[in-house]
């Protein structure tokens, strides 16, 4: 149906029933006695009823003439405006934890699944997601809502919602539904993939993916290194706070509770970010490593070493990675521990 | 005496116009702040800022960086690029200047190769515009 049919249909719908109401309302009374005026009660029920129902029937109108107009926006080079964007992504987030309720994750702890998730990866996900140090294509980019970074997806959803997502799609984002041309094994997969890419480096996928067209395996996934968690949980976080001023760490980079350095980066909600210096990814180690040889890792830095001591090393990170949302640790860690 | 015409005393009238013109004039001297950063942003890159605003948001950047001004730019893979304009270093490597700057945002794995930033095909001139909008971040 043409939606000026619709708009002409609506529209005279509209005009009838205003007329109904207003006839209602009409007093009928044709006495020549003066008429008493109806209870005040009632005259103010009838008032609120007719405003309402009168501007209810404006606003669908006005709404479909706006509609029919074509004046609205939607352009995916632009973003939404944000009242817009707010009601999608809590709408999004909402009807996706709905919906995937009863969803059962099996065991995603099955290393063999890295590397049937990886495969799968690569020729599904990458495209539009991108990868550690891939950019998405050009179908990616141009996307809009953004298909997001899915090192870090395990922050905002739990695995039951991504295996929901992946095999359920999501409607008008570009996000497809695989199901049922992926199989259910091969959408857990997927999602089992999602662990160990959370801690992937660029190197790590790089090399998987020469593995896999050289002809070998990609099987040393390396996940057995120790992340470090414990080791910061027994750290002083306070005096590591201290010792960012000691060793002149805040000459060089703005930390929230200490300083205010403008040549490095800001260390701001550490324990969110996903790379240190760039390319390691945050895992207490990689940071306490990093702290204690900056230029062994990236020679040439403008980070300098500067002796910082073991201990004093593990204090700072402890320091660092109590700033920011927790979350990303507490997932990191969720995922990890058990995953031989 | 003298019977004011909006009926407060004089001297809350002098008061609000004292406050008024102090006011306009922070907001007029903050927008001008605002245009001088743009202009000598674009003077030292080459680039457009409104140009480089949308190629941010057309790349993606904001995917993992959070950048001010740029919508859903919130990316937390990334540092983050408030106060860039400011910054001595880019990627830890490169002294920050307008040729450097413009040279990572094109070619970041040719720089550093480990690099986490993608290669993302930005060419020169789209580069010199996402630097001169970055050099507005103070």
């Amino acid at each position: 149906m043409r939606a000026s049919t619709t708009l002409g249909r609506f529209g005279a719908i509209g005009l009838v029933l205003y007329a109904a109401l207003v006839e209602l309302v009409r007093p009928k009374n044709s006495s020549p006695e003066p008429v008493r005026p109806p209870h005040t009660l009632a005259l103010i029920a009838k008032t609120v009823a007719i405003t309402i129902i009168t501007c209810s029937i404006l606003m669908v109108i006005g709404g479909l003439l706006f509609m029919r107009s074509g004046v609205y926006p939607i352009a995916a080079d632009r973003p939404h405006f944000a009242i817009v964007r707010w009601l999608l992504q809590n709408g999004r987030t909402y009807s996706v934890r709905f919906h995937s309720t009863g969803i059962r994750a099996p065991n995603l702890r099955d290393r063999s699944l890295f590397t049937h998730g990886f495969l799968l990866y690569r020729k599904n996900c990458q495209p539009c997601h991108g990868a550690p140090g891939v950019a998405s294509d050009a179908i990616g980019m141009g996307i809009n809502p953004k298909p997001p970074q899915l090192a870090t997806v395990g922050i905002d959803w739990n695995e039951s919602e991504l295996y929901w997502i992946v095999s359920r799609g999501l409607k008008m984002s570009g996000m497809p539904a695989f199901a049922p041309r992926l199989s259910d094994g091969d959408r857990w997969a997927i999602i089992s993939f999602l662990r160990r890419l959370s801690r992937m480096s660029p190197a790590e996928y790089r090399g998987a993916c020469s593995a896999v067209d050289e002809g070998r395996q990609p099987v040393s996934w390396g996940i057995d290194d120790d992340t470090g968690f414990a080791r910061i949980r027994a750290a002083n976080v306070s005096a590591g706070r201290k010792r960012l001023r000691d060793y002149g760490c805040i000459t060089c980079h703005t930390i929230p509770g200490t300083g205010w350095g403008l040549v490095g980066p800001p260390l701001a909600d550490f324990a969110e970010r996903q790379y240190i210096a760039g390319f390691l990814v945050s895992v207490p180690t990689n940071t306490i490593n990093w702290i204690m040889d900056p230029q062994g890792y990236k020679p040439g830095a403008a980070m300098p070493n500067l002796n910082v001591q073991a201990q004093d090393a593990v204090d700072i990170a402890g320091y660092l990675y109590s700033l920011g949302d927790q979350k990303r640790i507490r997932v990191l860690q969720q995922t990890t521990s058990h995953t031989h | 005496m003298v019977v004011p015409v909006t009926g407060h005393a004089p001297g809350r009238c002098l008061a609000v116009l004292k406050i008024s013109v102090v006011l306009a004039s922070t907001i007029l001297l903050t927008a001008c702040g605002r245009e001088d950063s743009i202009v000598s942003a674009q003077t030292l890159t080459g680039g457009n800022v409104k140009r480089g605003k949308q190629l941010i948001y057309s790349y993606n950047c904001g995917s993992c960086h959070t950048i001010p001004g740029v919508a859903e730019a919130n990316g937390k893979i990334g540092p983050a690029l408030r106060g860039i304009a400011e910054r001595v270093y880019v990627a830890g490597l490169l002294v920050n200047t307008p040729d450097n700057l413009s040279r990572w945002i094109s070619t970041p794995q040719e720089i550093h190769a480990a690099t986490a930033m993608p290669d993302l095909g930005v060419t020169k001139q789209q580069a010199d515009d996402i630097a001169a909008y970055l050099y507005t971040l103070r």
